[in-house]
């Protein structure tokens, strides 16, 4: 009875004890047992009773029983979650409980609604809160990496504070909305950065149509359902967390150093000899990825109080981080405070209440990135490292920095340490130095957003109910910037000050009406569900700006505001306000029905309407049907009589077609007739700056606009094997959006460069597969889980008008430019293609499409798409005694990146090392890139695939190994539960890619400057010491 | 139970049937279309809309340069296209090279620019063409000859582009015009018929009178287009009714170098300039950056990094991207003399040491030898400043004045001057035999300050009167293509030279001593495609941004077919 001596601690066991005892005194002959789980685990407080009676007993915290029965007596012993066994009652028994797989049927959220994941017949990825567990990255969309199949997480920027981007089952728009609908706990949400991924219970992610159907025209490009934990049952507890992380670049560029830079410029044909010499160069050696990196603490604090009891629940937490990104300095910074308020209560029993509140607070200062002029990368990979990181002395200076100095124009000092930043005398280019970029411009932002629901369910009879919700987000924040009148060098200077103030309000609400009914007629289930939501957005904003060579009244820190601003002549002020509204209605229905947990059908309808700003009254209404439907055939006779459940316990089939909108590419009266009154001006006199004003149509008119519309087709299959141990998902899709709205170039004697079209075609298509296995060995439990996605993206057509629309990579002057055409994948890189070394000249060999001898424009073509087409993820979960560990990688295959750092008009910048590496000389034949000097100002060259690199990587992004204090221990000290763990988050990358984060090389995510490198900031790799304590 | 579902649903259908309304949001900031092109007022505002769209798409920036400024100088045999080294900003030198290609961005913003501009004014012609009212029928007549003279650039530079003579709608595939001449005859016609609707300008002196379209620039745009049909008695009659309005005049010798520059906006001798004046209540971004040149006065500008300081004259430190050609240079030198001119236009190495002021000056007075041992001035670097010969350009650097605040400039774009007009004038005697064109030729040259005073009136004269007087404004090239005067760029892409300075050579006799320029050549083209093929590079190609979306375009000889770079129809 060694055991009762912890019972205090379990009152919900010692009462169950309790109400057994009695049954317990009648004893007759003792025997023996033990009951543990599939795992060997004990069962605590499992059932046993002598079979057709009412005498048991229960096991106790070590899965121990005694009972006072005569050996032979049949014993049930059953358990929630179990299936319930019979025994023949003898001394030492080990009975081994197996999970009943109508337990393990986990519910799932779903639009409006939850449903059994059992009854699914769509396609919906499931992330649970144990996926998200004590991972480094305070976003949620990050969080989800590698977890999902069919589920891109975008991250473009390791910068603190950037939120990673998701793409369902691919690209389905060519415009930069090609993010999925964000709900969390009902509340439609614009990011969920703010989330910190220990506050969410669980994420589903409908993939399919069908799915999605119930948004509808916000639906397009799929939805992101988020619960946030729910306050407990029973015990009341109180936990805290810690983590303490220390992140460095993971993944540094393959740069020259000096003494490779010079021979390799020598070997391109420069007389570096002539430039070292007048440039007194005297042997630096800058590694400027060294200068600007320096590796950074991150903390984040946690603290959560929950209970609850059968009435209700309540939960609150409070989440604080603090990270300075890997830039050297505390330029890069993202500060965030968020509480979460959760508490439902049952009022009566026809009716519930409760609200979910998150209050965040945030501040972020961010250092410049993905620019080709003023970035602090652009200048970390190609600046040369001839050039020191600070000049000491005016003697120093390069001639027309010199003469400005003379000229008293401000040449900018590192304030730590009073230097002057140091500008390249070899190569003037558009950055000047990293650092200077970096304190160029001293930019804020910071803002409180109250996002929160209330709701109340109503069940007037048994499987009505009734949801009245009321969703809301309140937001206000402020963005300060000032940037000094400067000069570097002829490139980077300005003779003006700039100072500006934004102040951004709004509020949005939105209120949903639903019903739920749930009922049965014999093996026929049916659930329908029917509502309506309103959806209001303001916004407001209020900005004020000044602009000139001098512009306040003082120049320290502390005149850095827009009260110190003066009235010179030249002194341009600025100001900006215009509140908005969007305003939508929808209508929505679900008709769910069951037979015998074998046959399910379900249909979606939704009906929406926006405001005028974006559609025209006769083209607002969009609607929007799905179906789907599922068979469980592991649930019919003849299965089981096939097949030993415990050999394969479970299949169904699932398909599924559905229709979705995507409403986010139209806004600001596309369809409109309208003349933009009194924006233009011209001034009739020579002498008199007064100008007259003017007034002309905003732009071509196109009301025939209407949204772009999804046909999605789904075929999944679900199954498990071995006792459930190996689990198996597949899923394939086929979607195709139509009514693309495309900016189509118009022809230039239209006169104007662009008109709104629903003029394309994009079809996505692929398969995802997801693969689990869940085993023990004695105490060793473990868990691999697995899932690949493949993606074939491809523009299906384009209205014949326009051929193909065209971008570039503005300012590089690389002819490579990003395409959307038809036949091809979205803006893929259309450039010329490189088929290797002339061995015997050196000569790169630029291919020759139409064979006419000279390269030209017409030989450009595709060379690539930016979209990975596949990605995968795995995880790997050992527990052994108090140990744990987690393995968890992703990667992705199949894309490419462009890399834009060499400048064939300006190539003593620095580049990547790879070309000398792979140089042909004339000693070396065999190079695969070729000779420098017959590249060096080659245009056709660098805008070949020459420049290009697969974008393939493997990123382990999680290696966790956690220790939980045994509990006799920790109770010594009135804790309940304490864990410690070190993870080594993104820190190591397997990839070919020579230039920085492979994962982050592009410009942005969303459209034509995907996989365009010119240097963004790398995700850092952590190491991180970590600290959970329940009370 | 119930009520309580009745209240649920009550409040459900409640909200339902009110919303509708609640969509219509009203746009800020525009008016109907309907509501506008109605009264005087209206058509005046069209035409100030109609002015921007010209003003910024004609005169304003693209990329680091004026787009149709820089495309119809850089084909010339009188520039390089210098800068850092070989391929510095090589869309520009792959004009001057002829090795561009239909994806060049300047010839396809030149192209869309002129196209973008017609927009403006087709919009208020199409609205107000049977208006009655003084003000309507100048605000259209306005708008027809900036269309013209648009559609004269594209027939000069294109050859037969469409003419648009209505807004076009988002599908509309415009085709070729039927001819250069047809279109120049449109052209002319439209200032011709435009003419009694216009204003003229007051007097000599009014300046603002310049700014806008009047009579005089109808006039000298119809003579124009006269001109390059080969019409020289009609280009004649209206060339000569500018000379005879008495509305323009040329400006004194002292004062030529101020034509280029904010000091000489809206002078006697401006016919037609886009008008452009600082004002500080406007910001940057607001259109006033995009209606001037904005990066050109870098791109342009001394390369201030290879010069141990730059003149004190230079408004902003430049990236050295206008080179002289050096057998010009000679030629003007031959021609002028020491002319105000030619000193005011190129500048000799040892004029740009002596003649200009450093910043050294301030200090102290220096004699010529002085400032030529001056460590303080010449070239620093030894790779010396590429695309440059012994003279320096000056005529187009723009000053101090000339960019504000922020390096953009100020000073007006100028579409039309009276020396021009009078050299077409001169020339359409030239070519009718005609000796009255003499005196205007005459002070064009006597005006100038040119040791070389023609004596009788041949083509040839005014050809190379006109070389010199309007270098660097749009004429060169046009003009070379339209007399067949191609020899000067038959090396176009070779030999390209770069500026040292002895001072800073060890090997040569001047070094430490005196600043003493020199030349090296270069050959970076050799063993590509480059240089000037005869009955391709006459005219630009029609630019690829074109070719892929219009199937009804026809390109220009030797740039390909327009299927073949037409995606569409592969």
């Amino acid at each position: 009875m060694k055991s009762f001596k912890n019972l205090g601690k379990h009152c919900l066991f010692l009462m169950m004890l309790l109400c057994l005892f009695p049954l317990g005194i009648q004893a007759q002959n003792y025997v023996k047992g033990t009951i543990l789980d599939e795992n060997g685990e004990p069962v605590i407080g499992a059932t046993i009773k002598v079979q057709g009676s009412s005498e048991g007993v229960i096991s106790d915290l070590d899965g121990h029983f005694s009972m006072n029965v005569t050996p032979g007596v049949k014993l049930a012993v059953s358990y929630v979650g179990y299936k319930t066994q019979v025994v023949k009652a003898s001394s030492n028994m080990k009975i081994r409980l197996l999970t009943d797989s109508k337990f393990i049927d986990e519910v799932v959220v779903v639009g409006y609604g939850v449903q059994k994941k059992s009854d699914l017949t769509g396609s919906v990825a499931t992330v649970s809160e144990k996926d998200l567990e004590n991972r480094s990255t305070s976003d949620a969309a990050a969080a989800l990496q590698g977890k999902a199949s069919g589920v891109q997480v975008l991250n473009f920027s390791g910068a603190p504070g950037q939120g990673a981007s998701i793409r369902v089952r691919g690209y389905s728009s060519n415009s930069g909305n090609l993010g999925p609908l964000l709900i969390v706990d009902g509340l439609k949400v614009d990011n969920i950065q703010y989330l910190d991924p220990s506050m969410i219970e669980s994420v589903e992610v409908l993939k399919d149509a069908a799915s999605a159907a119930i948004y509808g025209a916000q639906a397009g490009n799929g939805v992101v359902l988020i619960t946030t934990t729910k306050g407990g049952t029973g015990q009341a507890s109180v936990s805290y967390d810690l983590k303490l992380i220390d992140q460095s670049v993971a993944h540094k560029a393959e740069l020259f150093n000096a003494k490779d830079f010079i021979a390799y410029k020598e070997m391109s044909g420069i007389d570096m000899d002539t430039k070292l010499k007048a440039n007194n160069y005297n042997g630096t050696d800058t590694d400027w990825q060294d200068v600007v990196f320096n590796p950074s603490w991150s903390v984040q604090h946690s603290l959560t109080f929950k209970g609850g009891n059968s009435k209700g629940h309540f939960l609150t937490t409070l989440n604080m981080l603090k990270n300075d990104g890997i830039v050297v300095g505390n330029k890069d910074q993202y500060k965030r405070m968020t509480a979460q308020i959760n508490a439902d209560y049952n009022l009566f029993r026809w009716i519930s209440v409760g609200t979910n509140t998150s209050i965040e607070k945030w501040s972020t200062r961010s250092v410049p990135q993905m620019n080709l002029f003023g970035s602090v990368y652009t200048s970390a990979l190609t600046l040369d490292p001839l050039t020191p990181v600070y000049f000491d002395d005016p003697s120093e200076f390069p001639s027309d920095m010199l003469q400005a100095y003379k000229d008293g124009k401000n040449i900018l000092k590192d304030p730590s340490n009073g230097k002057w930043y140091a500008v390249s005398k070899y190569q003037t280019d558009d950055n000047g130095n990293p650092l200077l970029q970096r304190d160029l411009v001293d930019s804020k932002s910071s803002g409180i957003n109250v996002r929160g629901t209330m709701y109340a369910n109503i069940t007037p009879f048994k499987g009505l109910t009734f949801t009245s919700r009321f969703g809301y987000r309140i937001y206000y924040n402020n963005v300060h910037s000032y940037t000094p009148a400067y000069f570097a060098s002829s490139m980077v200077y300005s003779n003006n000050y700039d100072i500006s103030a934004n102040a951004n309000t709004g509020y949005y609400y939105q209120w949903e009406n639903f019903a739920n009914y749930n009922f049965s007629l014999a093996k026929n289930n049916f659930t329908v569900m029917g509502g309506m939501s309103y959806i209001e957005d303001n916004s407001d904003n209020v900005s004020a700006g000044a602009n000139g060579p001098d512009i306040l009244s003082g120049y320290e820190s502390n005149f850095h505001y827009l009260n110190y601003v003066n009235n010179n002549a030249k002194t341009t002020k600025s100001i900006g306000n215009a509140p908005g509204r969007m305003v939508s209605i929808s209508y929505f229905g679900r008709f769910v029905y069951n037979f015998d947990n074998r046959y399910g059908f379900q249909a979606n309808f939704r009906a929406d309407a926006f405001d005028s700003s974006k559609l025209a009254k006769n083209n607002r209404w969009g609607y929007f049907p799905s179906f789907s439907a599922g068979w469980t055939a592991s649930n019919e006779k003849f299965f089981k009589n096939i097949f030993d459940p415990k050999v394969w316990s479970f299949l169904k089939l699932r398909a599924s077609w559905g229709r979705n909108g995507n409403i986010n590419v139209l806004s600001g009266y596309p369809y409109a007739t309208t003349i933009s009154y009194n924006s233009y001006w011209y001034q009739y006199s020579v002498n008199d700056p007064t100008v007259s004003y003017g007034s002309a149509p905003s732009g071509l008119v196109n009301p025939k606009l209407k949204w772009e519309t999804s046909d999605q087709v789904d075929l999944g299959l679900d199954a498990r094997f071995l006792n459930d141990r190996l689990t198996l998902g597949i899923d394939y899709f086929n979607k195709k959006t139509r009514d693309l709205l495309v900016s189509v170039p118009v022809a230039n004697e239209v006169g104007v460069d662009n008109e709104i079209m629903n003029a394309g075609k994009v079809r996505n298509r692929g398969l995802e597969i997801e693969l689990g296995w869940k085993d023990h060995i004695n105490d060793f439990r473990y868990q691999v889980y697995g899932n690949f996605s493949s993606l074939s993206n491809r523009v299906t057509y384009l209205d014949p008008s326009v051929g193909r629309i065209v971008q570039t990579v503005s300012g590089c002057n690389n002819p490579m430019s990003k395409v959307f055409e038809a036949g091809h994948p979205i803006w893929y890189f259309r450039g010329y293609q490189y088929d290797g070394v002339n061995r015997e000249t050196g000569a790169p060999k630029i291919h020759d499409f139409n064979g006419d001898n000279v390269i030209n424009e017409d030989d450009m073509t595709d060379i690539g798409s930016p979209i990975p087409t596949y990605t995968y993820g795995i995880t790997i979960n050992m527990a052994y005694k108090g140990f744990d560990f987690t393995l968890f990688g992703t990667g992705q295959g199949g894309n490419k990146i462009f890399n834009l750092a060499y400048r064939a008009d300006t190539p003593l910048r620095n580049s990547l090392r790879y070309y000398y590496k792979n140089a042909w000389t004339p000693d070396n034949h065999s190079g695969s890139m070729p000779d420098p000097k017959q590249v060096v100002n080659d245009w056709h060259f660098w805008g070949s695939s020459a420049s290009e690199f697969s974008g393939a990587f493997f990123k382990f992004k999680q290696i966790q190994l956690g220790y939980t204090l045994p509990k006799t221990l920790v109770r010594k000290v009135m804790l309940s539960n304490v864990r410690i763990y070190f993870s080594l988050d993104d820190f190591f990358t397997i990839t070919k890619y020579p230039g920085l984060d492979p994962e982050t090389a592009t410009m942005n995510n969303n459209s034509w400057l995907m996989g365009c490198d010119v240097g963004s900031f790398p995700t850092s790799k952590k190491f991180i010491m970590g600290l959970n304590i329940t009370f | 139970m119930k009520k309580y579902i009745i209240f649920i649903l009550s409040g459900l259908f409640l909200l339902s049937s009110c919303s509708e309304d609640k969509l219509e949001i009203g746009q800020k900031g525009v008016i109907t279309e309907e509501s506008f092109y109605k009264t005087d007022a209206d058509a005046e505002s069209a035409l100030t809309a109609a002015y921007q769209m010209f003003i910024t798409n004609v005169g304003g920036y693209s990329g680091i340069v004026n787009a149709p400024y820089v495309l119809f100088n850089l084909c010339g045999d009188d520039i390089y296209a210098a800068g850092n080294n070989y391929g510095d900003n090589d869309f520009l030198a792959a004009i001057n090279e002829f090795r561009y290609d239909t994806q060049n961005s300047v010839v396809n913003d030149s192209y869309k620019g002129y196209y973008h501009a017609i927009y403006g004014d087709n919009l208020l012609i199409d609205k107000f063409k049977a208006g009655t009212t003084p003000i309507q029928k100048r605000c259209v007549a306005e708008a027809r000859v900036i269309r013209a003279y648009c559609h004269m650039m594209l027939a000069i530079g294109w050859k037969n582009p469409p003419l648009i003579d209505h807004a076009l709608a988002g599908s509309d595939k415009p085709a070729n015009s039927e001819s250069q001449k047809a279109l120049l005859d449109w052209c002319a016609k439209e200032c011709e018929e435009a003419v009694s609707s216009l204003d003229e300008r007051k007097s000599v002196n009014d300046k603002d009178g310049s700014v806008k379209v009047t009579k005089g620039f109808a006039w000298s745009v119809a003579g124009k287009c006269h001109l390059f049909a080969g019409e020289y008695n009609e280009a004649k009659v209206d060339l000569k009714k500018v000379i005879d309005s008495g509305k323009y005049a040329l400006v004194p010798t002292d004062r030529w170098k101020e034509l280029w520059h904010v000091e000489g906006d809206g002078d006697e001798e401006k016919i037609f300039e886009l008008n452009t004046v600082e004002n500080s209540n406007i910001g940057t971004w607001s259109g006033k950056i995009q209606r001037s040149t904005w990066m050109l006065p870098n791109a342009w500008n001394w390369r201030s990094d290879k010069l141990v300081t730059s003149p004190t004259m230079q408004g902003v430190g430049g990236w050295g991207g206008l080179g002289v050609n050096e057998k010009f240079a000679q030629d003007f030198e031959n021609n002028d003399g020491d002319s105000p001119r030619r000193k005011a236009s190129i500048i000799s190495y040892k004029e740009f040491m002596t003649d200009l002021a450093y910043p050294d000056d301030a200090d102290k007075t220096m004699t010529e030898d002085e400032k030529l041992a001056d460590p303080n001035r010449g070239i620093n670097s030894p790779e010396g400043l590429y695309g440059q010969c012994l003279y320096l350009p000056l005529k187009r650097i723009y000053t101090k004045a000339d960019v504000y605040p922020n390096s953009y400039s100020v000073n007006n774009y100028l579409i039309m001057r009276y020396a021009e007009v009078l050299l077409m004038y001169a020339e359409a005697c030239a070519q009718t035999n005609d000796p009255s064109g003499l005196q205007y030729l005459n002070a064009i040259q006597e005006r100038a300050g040119s040791k070389h005073i023609s004596s009788t009136l041949t083509l040839d004269e005014v050809k190379n009167e006109k070389k010199y007087e309007m270098w660097l404004e749009d004429c060169r090239w046009p003009d070379m293509v339209r007399w067949g005067d191609l020899d000067g760029i038959k090396n176009a892409g070779k030999n390209i030279p770069s500026l040292h300075d002895e001072f800073i050579a060890p090997d040569k006799p001047n070094y430490k001593k005196k600043h003493v320029g020199y030349l090296t050549y270069s050959n970076p083209n050799e063993g590509k495609a480059f240089g000037f093929v005869k009955g391709k590079h006459e005219y630009f190609p029609i630019p690829y941004s074109e070719t892929s979306t219009n199937p009804n375009i026809k390109q220009n000889p030797g740039w390909g077919t327009a299927s073949s770079t037409n995606p569409a129809s592969k």
